[in-house]
């Protein structure tokens, strides 16, 4: 029934129905905004490349084969993804950076030991805050890895980068940020205290 | 197999529903763009508008010069005929002109090349007759009133003239001629034609000659006289450009353009017109993303069993109907492929120019003026393509599709060497801006710009006239 109303839903919108627009907005833009947060890190320029990828997704929405319905979500995702991507390459071009490979230094010894536990879940909003702290290398690399399911394989040729490299990024993104997310928990943990 | 790492769930359980609105003023710049984008603009349909557009912009331009280009040619001929000089026998030969123009109402092509000439010599020099000849006509023609004389020389100027001898009349002899007619009769002392026509002493009419373009020195020989230069030079040649591209998705590929130029030289041999219709071929690429479900193996899947009757009677056999299947993952994996694609665009350039250095046999100037590009072919047809035993669930294109119709200005330094035999070769660095993006609409990306050279061999088509 939904694919149903899905299908009828994107015609409407290639004949330029306003409703159907708005319709299509309000769907979507709320699960793009959440995937461009995570690769921009900045709420504003987040809104932006949401909006990019709306405008994109519906000129393209002749390119879009309705027989498969049934994944125009994961279609006006990849679009996002791309849109996202193009940005954070624009943002290293204009701050003339080389390339998606990040040093941020993480000295091992410093690092939590894995027995630390980790909560369950947070905090949407604290999570997207503590991701848009990783250097952009490490946050797009995690963000594909995690949220995408891209392989190395697939990061390796998406971004210009070695297998090596991505699994490197990865494992250096996923300690940094465990670290954060510890010391996030354990400030939480003082503050509930302190008010108690 | 990918590791369930527990920060990657973590991650995965705190975002899996988190879906933050978006601020309101983020709906409105939606709606307000999306209202100006219609999807299927790029369809077939579309393809047809801008090409009309084209042709009749070509036919258009074409008419225009070939009207010029004819006007002038009749200008060049009467140029050229304007060097007639005349002497006392040509004078006295006009006014017998007259005088049998007036029996056959035909002029001679002797009279004709004088008639052709300058309005000023044409004038005096058909209406300048001495008193005496005037009587003569006036007495051996017959005249049926005097205005006569004055519609027929006015009549006389207006008239084409005759090219061939065959299609004139014959001229009969005076005495021929029945008296019919009453003569007019002249007037000793003043002629009756004196308040139509001036008549005017020879020694003047060399002075107006001399006004005029006509120059004749004191022994009636001709002299060169200089000849405003004009316009009129044709040239048709074929052109090839090569350039590059920057600030496109394709940048730094090499464009390739042919096809057949046109230019002219309207008003003053310093100013050109050129327009052209050509082929622009561009190379271009499109990204894919694979959308499959992995293979992981086959089996032989049992259909049905079915039991034959032992020999002994007593055991039943089975035989297995099998067959074998393939499995796929549920999951969903992407793979992106590139494949190469080349577009092909119908070119047509218009072009102004002026010229800052002109010799008989080079030129250099600079050239500047819209082009357009209409895509021809633009079939996107999705490759085949190989990903093993995979199974594709679908092919999403990537890239942008290409627009249509593009507008660039066009701007460059034109160096022309013209052989002995009229040929011509050009050279042209050139600088194109373009208007939009060659795929797709985003305005917060530049506009692409390319740099290339373009060169052209032709003829020209008229010979140019050279200032003495």
């Amino acid at each position: 029934m939904e694919e149903t109303l899905r299908l009828d839903w994107t015609e409407r919108l290639k004949k330029g129905d306003k409703q159907a627009l708005e319709e299509f907005y309000d769907t979507y833009s709320p699960v793009l905004l959440s995937i461009c947060m995570r690769y921009t890190a900045v709420r504003e320029d987040a809104e932006d490349v949401m909006h990019e990828s709306l405008i994109r997704i519906l000129k393209g929405l002749d390119k879009f084969n309705p027989r498969f319905s049934g994944s125009f979500e994961v279609w006006i995702r990849r679009i996002t993804v791309n849109a996202s991507l193009n940005f954070l390459r624009e943002k290293m071009k204009a701050q003339k950076l080389n390339g998606w490979e990040s040093r941020e230094a993480i000295r091992l010894n410093e690092e939590p030991d894995d027995s630390s536990s980790l909560p369950q879940q947070l905090e949407p909003e604290a999570v997207i805050r503590l991701i848009g702290e990783l250097p952009d290398g490490y946050r797009t690399v995690l963000n594909l890895y995690v949220f995408e399911n891209y392989s190395h394989k697939d990061i390796a040729v998406e971004l210009g980068i070695s297998e090596n490299t991505s699994k490197s990024q990865l494992s250096k993104a996923r300690a940094l940020l465990r670290k954060k997310v510890i010391a996030f928990c354990s400030h939480k943990q003082l503050v509930e205290d302190e008010r108690e | 197999m990918k590791e369930n790492n527990d920060i990657d769930k973590l991650l995965r359980a705190s975002l899996d529903s988190y879906h933050p609105a978006p601020k309101a003023s983020g709906k409105e710049k939606f709606l307000e763009e999306a209202a100006d984008i219609v999807p299927g603009k790029n369809r077939p349909g579309a393809y047809w508008k801008p090409v009309t557009i084209a042709i009749i912009l070509v036919a258009l331009t074409g008419s225009l010069l070939w009207y010029l280009s004819s006007s002038d040619d009749t200008n060049a001929i009467y140029k050229n005929e304007s060097s007639t000089t005349i002497n006392d026998e040509d004078k006295t030969r006009v006014n017998q002109d007259i005088a049998s123009t007036e029996k056959t109402d035909k002029p001679d092509s002797k009279q004709s090349s004088s008639l052709i000439e300058n309005n000023v010599v044409h004038t005096e020099e058909n209406i300048t007759v001495t008193r005496e000849t005037s009587n003569k006509i006036s007495s051996d023609e017959k005249i049926k009133s005097p205005n006569n004389f004055a519609s027929r020389a006015t009549k006389l100027q207006s008239e084409p003239p005759a090219t061939n001898a065959s299609e004139q009349m014959p001229v009969p002899e005076p005495a021929a001629v029945k008296q019919d007619y009453i003569p007019y009769p002249v007037p000793s002392s003043t002629n009756p034609n004196d308040s139509l026509i001036k008549i005017t002493p020879l020694a003047q009419q060399d002075s107006i000659v001399k006004n005029g373009i006509s120059q004749q020195d004191s022994s009636g020989v001709s002299n060169p006289v200089p000849i405003p230069q004009k316009g009129g030079r044709m040239m048709l040649g074929l052109f090839y450009g090569i350039e590059k591209i920057y600030n496109a998705e394709e940048s730094g590929k090499i464009m390739h353009s042919v096809g057949v130029g046109f230019q002219y030289r309207p008003f003053n041999p310093k100013y050109v017109v050129r327009i052209g219709a050509g082929i622009n071929i561009s190379p271009g690429s499109f990204d894919y993303g694979v959308d499959y479900n992995e293979f992981l193996g086959t089996y032989n899947h049992l259909d049905s069993v079915s039991f034959i009757l032992a020999a002994d009677n007593f055991h039943l056999l089975p035989n297995y109907h099998e067959t074998q299947r393939e499995v796929f993952d549920t999951a969903v994996r992407t793979q992106y492929l590139t494949t190469d694609k080349r577009f092909e665009y119908l070119y047509i350039p218009v072009m102004l120019g002026y010229d800052f250095v002109r010799k008989e046999h080079f030129t250099f100037g600079l050239r500047a003026g819209p082009s357009l590009s209409v895509l021809l072919n633009k079939k996107q047809d999705n490759p085949e393509f190989y990903i093993g035993r995979n199974q594709v669930v679908q092919v999403n294109l990537l890239t942008p599709l290409r627009n249509v119709m593009n507008w660039q200005v066009r701007g460059g330094l034109n160096f022309t060497i013209i052989s002995k035999d009229n040929y011509f070769i050009e050279l042209e660095p050139a600088f194109s801006w373009y208007f939009d993006q060659l795929s797709g609409e985003d305005e917060h990306k530049k506009n692409p710009y390319s740099v290339g050279l373009r060169m052209e061999i032709g003829i020209l088509t008229k010979k140019p006239i050279v200032k003495e």
